[in-house]
């Protein structure tokens, strides 16, 4: 199925959770922050929030900045 | 000498704020934000590039630094809000320092959105730090609108011009005093950073003139030197420019006289 990560498509196997999800991407987890179609996703409900066709995915990180 | 610096309720002893961005190395960073004294750093949100791996900044600013997120990359208020939601829900406190641009070419912030944005997130009981023009009507409407400190830019981010906009900020300091005045943007140099707080700012927060140093960990502690050094001939009290002469050494007793 289909989803949208940063803003680009992404094919992924059916009904992933955000933990596969992380996984897949190669994210580091300590340091990600998941925002799912607007709301953002504590670490500890990564695994079992299921995703859905469609649906947007951002992986998000502090950064440098000032 | 006792001079506490009081911000969004807290109490601070460095009244030197340090941006992250634009360090050769996080190594680099973690010895300036040491060296400067500095209790606050800005930090900014961004997507992560899922082609390359990054190393986690929060690794290299110690812990006991007040974080305050920015919302750099905001186009309008909205953006913003959103962008100090993120932080607050994924654990990284609830101050941020509002940054709304619309123009890529001179980076300066829209007035009128961060105003809006502030009144949002200082309901939602974030501490807000709006990096505004410096505008009075602007200053007490943000002031209004809940702001915990605000932050008039000293001239256009990252390009080191110093206090261009002196003027301007001393307005705000002669006629704003509920919250502190940090100078934000354009400090190019500690002599700089000592002009603004000589002119009474309570404050200041540099990034790009430490972060391009040649030896950034050396410039942190210049810049410290500086803002401490303004700090205290403020307190002190200066003495006013004349137009004319005055004699630092006694006019009588001269030693050719009758």
């Amino acid at each position: 199925m289909r989803i949208i990560v940063n803003g680009k498509p992404l094919e992924v196997k059916e009904k992933p959770d955000l933990r596969d999800l992380v996984l897949f991407c190669k994210i580091s987890p300590e340091s990600a922050i998941i925002e799912l179609n607007g709301t953002v996703i504590r670490k500890a409900l990564w695994a079992g929030t299921i995703l859905n066709e469609d649906d947007r995915v951002e992986f998000i990180s502090l950064v440098g900045g000032g | 000498m006792e001079d506490r610096f009081m911000l969004g309720g807290k109490e601070f002893s460095s009244r030197f704020l340090l941006g992250t961005g634009k360090f050769g190395s996080k190594k680099a960073m973690e010895q300036a934000i040491i060296q400067s004294g500095t209790e606050i750093v800005t930090v900014a949100l961004r997507r992560i590039d899922l082609e390359q791996t990054e190393e986690n900044i929060l690794a290299y600013i110690p812990e006991n630094i007040t974080l305050m997120v920015n919302t750099s990359g905001a186009r309008n208020a909205l953006e913003a809000v959103r962008i100090a939601r993120i932080a607050r829900e994924a654990g990284y406190g609830n101050w941020v320092k509002i940054e709304v641009i619309n123009d890529s070419r001179y980076l300066l912030p829209d007035n009128h959105e961060t105003i809006k944005a502030t009144e949002t997130l200082a309901a939602e009981g974030f501490v807000v730090l709006p990096y505004m023009h410096p505008d009075l009507y602007a200053g007490k409407a943000l002031v209004q609108a809940g702001a915990a400190a605000i932050m008039p830019l000293g001239s256009l981010i990252g390009s080191n011009q110093g206090l261009k906009m002196r003027t301007l900020i001393e307005v705000l300091i002669e006629e704003i005093d509920e919250v502190p005045i940090i100078v934000d943007a354009g400090i190019g140099r500690p002599s700089h950073a000592a002009e603004a707080m000589e002119i009474g700012a309570d404050a200041v927060l540099v990034n790009t003139a430490i972060a391009v140093a040649e030896d950034p960990v050396l410039m942190a502690r210049a810049f410290a030197k500086g803002v401490e050094a303004g700090r205290m001939a403020y307190l002190a009290g200066m003495g006013r420019e004349q137009g004319i002469a005055s004699a630092s050494s006694p006019l009588t007793g001269f030693l050719y006289d009758e």
